[in-house]
């Protein structure tokens, strides 16, 4: 089992910086997703650790060997493509069979691993299949299979559930989860979907406009986002721009004030942003200590929680509540009160 | 059937009036005459076509399948490699050389074949240069009989290959590519087992198109032949001799060969691709060498070179002073007086005019005609049947030139219908009609192809939203399948402004289009004037091509049509 080491590497196309100098490494055996919005570079992140990009800059270690100037074929990497690149003329089999024909394996040993390989992604009945002729969840895991085949040391996902629908994408994260625990293959995933980053990976780097900005175990970036990006990107937290008082114990926007709770870590007074996560805003009665009075602008209904948005003092906010009775009596139009439970709450020196 | 409206029974029945006069019953007749000898029905021409002791016929079918066969190869070759470098390198005025490459679809093939002659020919300026440069006696490597005529297919046709590959390699999946290479397959590799199978569909239709094309060739044997028999050109002989039942049978045979290739094009293998690829796969470039890219476009721009040749020549030759072009390799003395006669002798004009006229009565016909029938086609309701009829309908496409003159003449040389007095062989209305029937197939095809790719929902959405069926076709249908209407029509033009193959058999001599002219001043050995008719079609078929913005610089479009 190897790990990946990513010193400094950089890649400009014409004089848009993809991705800016980044350092990060990959434990062996590890499963490690690239996280951010479209654009941001994780991409190219990847095509750089596969070898399909050259970095400006830096150096990617394999366990210890320099990979840098190697081509793909020679890094040991295998990597499934977001439209699974399958050859489209060839059979299944043929096409799991491809790396090892090109590496001169026997006829023999061709046939027992891509066998071998089928199984492991339970698609064992479609080895004479035609590749247009299978699902879209087949087609992706045919392009694991393919990757897997050829024993790399690395595994690379890019975006690969992004073409299926929301209930395949569900069942084949588990798969894909379940497929990494058993072969122990270090896994670079890249998504921009933060709920199956956090499902499927040991260690999250969030990224954006080329540079990673929290990496961590997704518990801790979700508890302790580093930024008001990651907190609202990872958390779908509300940012609020508002002022931190000489005190430096509370918040004020637009005329509502809130006490921030001692001991809670705060930048200098002045201008800041407060994060709040969804489920850190609850409601209340009026008169209570403590409470905000909102305006409720929708209502979304969803089953075991409704979503609301809320408007307080003229800002936006989201929360997400069990529901109950009460929640559903709560119609927008209306006048509430809510409490903010400061274990969801950040707050930054300024928006990133 | 069933018709919608008594307007769609009318329009069809009028489509199917035309189709019968101008396509089923000239051929019917030819294969009827075909089948006649003595007044009784007989297998006689078709027995003397075959037999042993005449081996003409057999070696002019041999010669032509030979020549066929090799012209698909080079063709191939020289297709592919263009194909390959313009669209997987980038290098400098690119695109501008991408253009020029499919100039040999445009230009008129009498202008072709002569040019060629002029270059490569026997006396031409390359051997006749070579003879100079060396000091022999005669000139040295002319081009001549099958070589000079395979030489001839291949500057013409290898545009199917390249146009067909380069639409094919456009569409080409970048992951794929990158996918071969990391699971560690080398370029060779990866060309054959994964680019190579996408090019496939391409390859087999380009092969049929230069194969039919190669059967048909008139002009270059003709010209270039020397003595050696190709069947196009038996065909042509037997006319002249008055066997017009012989030409009849030399006909169906070739036509037979043509059809079955035809149907090999358009059924045989998947125009489109049938899968759906998803997400956005990057560009398709395989990466080479430094080195052999810079070999290969050094040997690319060789190429396009000597695929502008002969224009270059012609140009020369056209400014050429009469006589002054004999054992020199090129002319030793210039003047404009070929252009300038123009100007004070009017009826030099008259071929030039005859063309026009007669391109534009086939342009109109042609449009009609084909808009009509390709939205006929796109509405049946099976797609069989909406197969079929579509290549029922582009038939003459697969009909060579020589073989609608033939039929023609056999047709029209009486009455069509006791009620119609006229005879059309030898009025001016013979060629206009011949060339509507070898033209209006392209516009069918282009027109269909502009079809398939409208969205069918976008006349759905237009009617949702209150669009009766005139503002749905103005405003909807419409913008959508002008490309394909324009380039349909531009392409008749050109076509048309050339024609020469069906021409020669059929022209009189106060309608002889511009191309008999040429011949014509070719065979006074007036070299100078037959260059200046040619550099004022090419003009004029350069403008028109202008005129149509990129037509020829959309590979995927003129993929459709061809």
């Amino acid at each position: 089992m190897a790990g990946l080491k990513l010193e400094g590497i950089s890649k400009s196309f014409g004089r848009f910086a993809a991705v800016r100098p980044i350092r990060l490494e990959i434990r062996p055996g590890e499963f490690f997703a690239i996280l951010g919005p479209s654009g941001c570079g994780k991409s190219t992140l990847l095509r750089m650790i596969a070898g399909y990009e050259q970095p400006d800059a830096g150096r990617v270690f394999l366990g210890e060997t320099d990979i840098t100037s190697l081509r793909p074929q020679d890094r040991g990497i295998g990597m499934v493509f977001q439209n699974y690149a399958l050859f489209p003329h060839m059979t299944v089999f043929e096409n799991v069979a491809f790396g090892l024909r090109a590496r001169k394996v026997s006829g023999g040993s061709i046939r027992e691993q891509v066998a071998a390989a089928l199984e492991s992604v339970s698609l064992s009945g479609k080895s004479d299949s035609s590749v247009p002729a299978l699902s879209g969840g087949e087609q992706q895991r045919v392009a694991v299979a393919r990757a897997l085949v050829i024993r790399p040391r690395v595994l690379l996902f890019d975006e690969p559930l992004s073409n299926l629908d929301i209930a395949l994408r569900l069942q084949t994260r588990e798969e894909i989860r379940t497929l990494q625990r058993a072969t122990g293959i270090t896994t670079v995933y890249v998504t921009h979907d933060q709920g199956e980053a956090m499902s499927l990976a040991d260690r999250i780097a969030v990224m954006r406009a080329g540079e990673v900005e929290q990496a961590g175990e997704p518990g801790i970036l979700y508890n302790s986002p580093a930024n008001s990006f990651v907190a609202e990107f990872l958390g779908g937290a509300s940012l609020i721009d508002c002022h931190l008082d000489g005190s430096g114990r509370v918040v004020v926007w637009s005329g509502v004030s809130l006490q921030v709770p001692a001991g809670f870590p705060v930048p200098p007074a002045g201008p800041v942003v407060l994060a709040i996560k969804p489920e850190g805003l609850s409601f209340a009665e009026g008169g209570e200590n403590g409470v905000v009075q909102a305006l409720v602008r929708s209502r979304e209904y969803t089953g075991f929680t409704t979503a609301f948005t809320l408007l307080a003092g003229d800002r936006v906010l989201k929360a997400l509540v069990v529901s109950t009775p009460a929640t559903a009596g709560i119609v927008p139009g209306e006048n509430v009160f809510f409490r903010v439970d400061w274990r969801h709450c950040s707050l930054y020196r300024e928006r990133r | 059937m069933k018709f919608r409206t008594p307007g769609t029974l009318l329009t069809v029945s009028l489509l199917a009036a035309v189709f019968g006069i101008c396509v089923v019953y000239p051929l019917g007749a030819m294969v009827a005459e075909s089948l006649h000898a003595g007044g009784s029905l007989s297998l006689d021409h078709y027995l003397f076509l075959f037999d042993m002791s005449n081996r003409v016929n057999l070696e002019a079918v041999g010669n032509s399948v030979f020549v066929s066969v090799v012209s698909v190869i080079f063709s191939g070759i020289i297709g592919l490699f263009l194909a390959f470098v313009f669209t997987q390198y980038r290098f400098p005025l690119r695109s501008l050389l991408a253009r020029l490459a499919v100039l040999p679809v445009a230009l008129p093939p009498l202008v072709g074949v002569i040019a060629f002659l002029f270059v490569f020919g026997e006396t031409g300026i390359i051997p006749r240069g070579l003879q100079i440069l060396f000091g022999t006696a005669a000139p040295l490597i002319p081009a001549g009989g099958i070589s000079g005529v395979v030489l001839v297919h291949v500057y013409s046709f290898h545009v199917y290959f390249y146009l067909f590959v380069s639409a094919a390699l456009g569409t080409l999946d970048g992951s794929q590519l990158e996918a071969a290479t990391g699971l560690g397959s080398g370029p060779w590799r990866t060309f054959i087992r994964v680019v190579l199978p996408e090019l496939r569909p391409g390859l087999l239709a380009a092969s049929a198109l230069t194969f039919m094309s190669s059967m048909a060739s008139f002009t270059a044997p003709l010209l270039f032949a020397g003595g050696k028999n190709f069947i196009t050109l038996q065909i042509y002989s037997s006319k002249l001799n008055g066997d017009i039942d012989l030409a009849a049978a030399q006909s169906v045979l070739l036509t037979g060969v043509s059809l079955l290739f035809y149907l090999f094009l358009t059924l045989g293998p998947a125009r489109r691709s049938g899968y759906a690829r998803k997400g956005a796969g990057a560009p398709g470039l395989i990466s080479p060498g430094s080195v052999s890219r810079r070999v290969m476009i050094v040997a690319a721009f060789t190429l396009l070179g000597i695929e502008l040749l002969p224009v270059i020549a012609i140009v020369v030759l056209s400014l050429a002073r009469e006589g002054s072009w004999t054992t020199q390799w090129v002319p030793s003395a210039y003047t404009a007086g070929n252009y300038a006669a123009f100007f004070t002798d009017a009826a030099l004009w008259k071929p030039v005019v005859n063309s026009l006229e007669m391109a534009l009565l086939a342009l109109v016909a042609s449009l009609a005609f084909g808009i009509t029938a390709a939205f006929l086609v796109s509405r049946t309701k099976s797609r069989l049947a909406g197969t079929w009829a579509n290549l029922a309908l582009t038939l003459p496409y697969a009909v060579p030139g020589t073989v609608i003159a033939v039929a023609f003449i056999l047709a029209f040389n009486r009455p069509v219908l006791p009620g119609l007095p006229t005879l059309l062989v030898g009025t001016f209305w013979i060629l206009p009609l011949a060339y509507f029937v070898r033209e209006y197939p392209v516009v069918i095809r282009s027109v269909s192809a502009s079809l398939e790719g409208m969205d069918g929902s976008l006349l759905e959405a237009a009617s949702g939203l209150g669009a009766g069926p005139l503002r749905r076709f103005r405003a909807v249908a419409l913008p959508a399948l002008l490309p394909g209407i324009l380039s349909g029509g531009v392409l008749v033009l050109i076509g048309s402004l050339g024609e020469f193959v069906s021409s020669i058999l059929l022209y009189t001599y106060d309608s002889r289009p511009v191309s008999v002219e040429i011949l014509a001043q070719l065979r006074l050995f007036n070299i100078g004037a037959a260059a200046a008719y040619s550099v004022i079609l090419m003009l004029i078929i350069l403008g028109l091509l202008r005129l149509s913005g990129g037509l020829l610089a959309s590979d995927r479009r003129m993929s459709y049509i061809l």
